[in-house]
């Protein structure tokens, strides 16, 4: 086959657009509006998605949260009050979840202004077990980190956010904290780390930063007299990768709590995969409906293009008739219009894709939702165009090519 | 040799139906030019369709060398026509987004074989020939009647066409316009090709070798 003369039937279409170049853009605008707002709805649509994958990356897929409810919450639920998870209950799940599950939980003290060589920071304080620190990947930039031996020791030792310690300018070698009535000594200044998103989750946020770090056996000692109380949370890390398998062990552990440990009552378990199975599910519902009301439109743009290719046809058919008495073939003068009716698609799809990242941009900004452009968002809206420019483009097309030439050639 | 065995084409359904072309026989060589006459809706144009495959019979067939003409798929009619028919009509027919040498070569973007650079060879020449070679590259709306006739011809006869079908092909044109298009014709049927041609000028038909005059 002569590339040369397949290049120029394109050129022909082409011509013939260039010709009727007014009508020819018109009929391009359904097509664009499809192909736009495929483009802005898919791009909205993968930054909702990518938005909700790193707000439970960020929770951590793997990891189920408990958090102690706030009085709003207990009252809704009317739980009691007194039902809290203590070292009992820690017991009872370290049995029935497998050995290699790292458990951490923690007590968090009203905030306090910390003081240092003068200056004053107010700060979050958090009683913790060292493997709590690691599951919430607190990593040490300076000195050392909590240690089981800071635990037995019930020493008053502590750890600083980067941005605590940045404020109060700590640096080697360590000194004292004063915090009101009581102090600690510094032992380790934590890697800038930034904040638990917990919005959605019903969680506190977790300024990392901006806390302070102490072993969780002192909190009793310095901050509660002794009185024993439930932690405020508790982080269960699975040692799992596979969505399913960590659903499935989710359920098991909830089940387990719901049924043994009564101070769950008293407290709110997240599950970071539910969460994002059903971010998902909701995702792929949006995508449908939007992709649904973007599809209508290319729809209404093909039929667009069908009308104008009629037309096209039924002024051309002098010029048909001419290529047939030369012996074209009937499948060359179809494909000439199908190439005519995806060149117009293809104008359609550059104007949509054009307008649909502006319009993606302009809700950026205007509403504040986060946009993505991905391959996907980009090349589904002109990868349609062009099947619905194909599908729409063949019937007229089909119909040029058993016109009768002799009666063509006759008509003027 | 093409050639017309009992060719019958009727127009219009049942009762009302009336056979324009009845029962003809015909038989054209090779070197032959032939011109149709007759008055206007005797057939001329009926039955240069019928030869030419333009057009299918009611009954008959029409046979080039050992190809049944009438009978073949329009894939196969557009090969046939392709490669050894060539028309020429009473209004010059052009693709008017394309140059004059462009609309020449148009036969050739339906075939195969041919390089672009030969074909553009070919055109070139054929345009030096029939003596509007200087309007090659010119759009053809702004050529005179006569030029654009000449065009057409020249666009007829660039396969190099075993049959050359004319219908009225000066009915539009200028004495001196349709002497040379005549000739052009009348060359090519010395060059071994058939030349039919649909005419009701009498000057033009004598031009022909053999005449064929059809009635109502």
């Amino acid at each position: 086959m002569n590339l040369e003369y397949w290049l120029g039937d394109v050129r022909d279409a082409a011509s013939g657009l260039k010709r009727r170049w007014v009508r020819s853009l018109l009929s391009t605008l359904g097509i664009a509006i499809g192909v736009a707002s495929l483009v802005a709805m898919l791009s909205i649509s993968e930054g909702a998605k990518q938005q909700a994958l790193d707000k439970y990356q960020n929770l951590g897929v793997s990891t189920l949260r408990l958090e102690k409810k706030n009085a709003d919450q207990l009252a809704l639920s009317s739980s009691f009050l007194n039902a809290t998870f203590t070292d009992t209950e820690l017991e009872k799940l370290r049995h029935n979840i497998s050995a290699d599950t790292l458990l951490g939980y923690f007590y968090r003290g009203s905030p306090l202004s910390a003081t240092y060589n003068g200056r004053i920071h107010s700060t979050d304080i958090f009683f913790v077990n060292p493997q709590w620190m690691d599951l919430e990947g607190i990593s040490i930039a300076r000195g050392r980190s909590l240690g089981e031996v800071d635990l037995m020791r019930r020493s008053t030792q502590c750890v600083l956010g980067s941005a605590l310690a940045k404020s109060l300018r700590m640096a080697e070698p360590f000194g004292i904290l004063s915090l009101g009535q009581w102090s600690c000594q510094v032992i380790g200044v934590a890697s800038p780390k930034g904040r638990l998103v917990a919005e959605g989750s019903g969680l506190s946020a977790i300024d990392f930063d901006n806390s302070l770090y102490l072993p969780v056996t002192s909190y009793f000692e310095r901050v509660k007299d002794n009185v024993i109380e439930g932690y405020d949370g508790v982080v269960i890390k699975l040692p799992l990768d596979d969505e399913a398998e960590i659903l499935a062990s989710s359920q098991r552990i909830e089940q387990f709590m719901q049924r043994w440990i009564p101070a769950l009552k008293s407290y709110q378990l997240v599950i970071p995969v539910n969460m994002l199975l059903e971010a998902r599910e909701t995702h792929k519902l949006f995508s449908l409906v939007m992709g649904a009301i973007a599809g209508m439109s290319l729809l209404v743009g093909g039929i667009g293009i069908m009308n104008v290719m009629l037309a096209h046809i039924a002024e051309q058919t002098r010029e048909i008739g001419l290529r047939m008495s030369v012996g074209a073939e009937p499948y060359r003068i179809a494909l000439l219009f199908v190439v005519h009716s995806v060149l117009l698609c293809i104008i359609g799809s550059v104007i949509g894709l054009v307008f649909g990242v502006i319009f993606a941009y302009v809700v950026q900004i205007m509403a504040d939702w986060k946009v993505a452009f991905s391959a996907n968002s980009v090349l589904v809206g002109p990868f349609f165009s062009l099947i619905t420019g194909v599908v729409f483009g063949i019937y007229p097309a089909l119909r040029a090519s058993q016109l009768d030439p002799a009666i063509m050639l006759k008509e003027v | 040799m093409l050639k017309a065995e009992n060719l019958t084409r009727r127009y219009g359904e049942g009762e009302r139906s009336n056979a324009v072309i009845n029962q003809l026989n015909l038989e054209m060589l090779p070197g032959e030019f032939i011109a149709v006459t007759g008055p206007s809706g005797a057939g001329k144009s009926t039955l240069l369709s019928l030869m030419s495959g333009l057009d299918k019979p009611d009954e008959g067939s029409v046979w080039f060398q050992d190809i049944k003409v009438s009978s073949l798929t329009p894939k196969a009619l557009a090969k046939v026509r392709n490669q050894y028919f060539g028309f020429v009509f009473q209004t010059p027919h052009y693709i008017s987004y394309k140059s004059v040498l462009e609309n020449v070569m148009l036969p050739f973007q339906y075939q195969q074989e041919i390089s672009h650079q030969r074909a553009l060879r070919i055109a070139s020449e054929l345009l030096e020939y029939v003596g509007i070679g200087e309007l090659a590259q010119r759009e053809p709306a702004t050529l005179s009647g006569g030029e654009l006739q000449r065009m057409v011809f020249a666009r007829a006869v660039v396969n190099q066409p075993k049959v050359i079908f004319a219908d009225e092909p000066t009915g539009s044109l200028d004495a001196d316009n349709s002497r040379r298009i005549l000739d052009l014709l009348a060359d090519q049927a010395a060059q071994g090709n058939i030349v039919m041609m649909v005419t009701h000028d009498q000057d033009a038909a004598l031009k022909a070798q053999r005449q064929l005059e059809l009635k109502k």
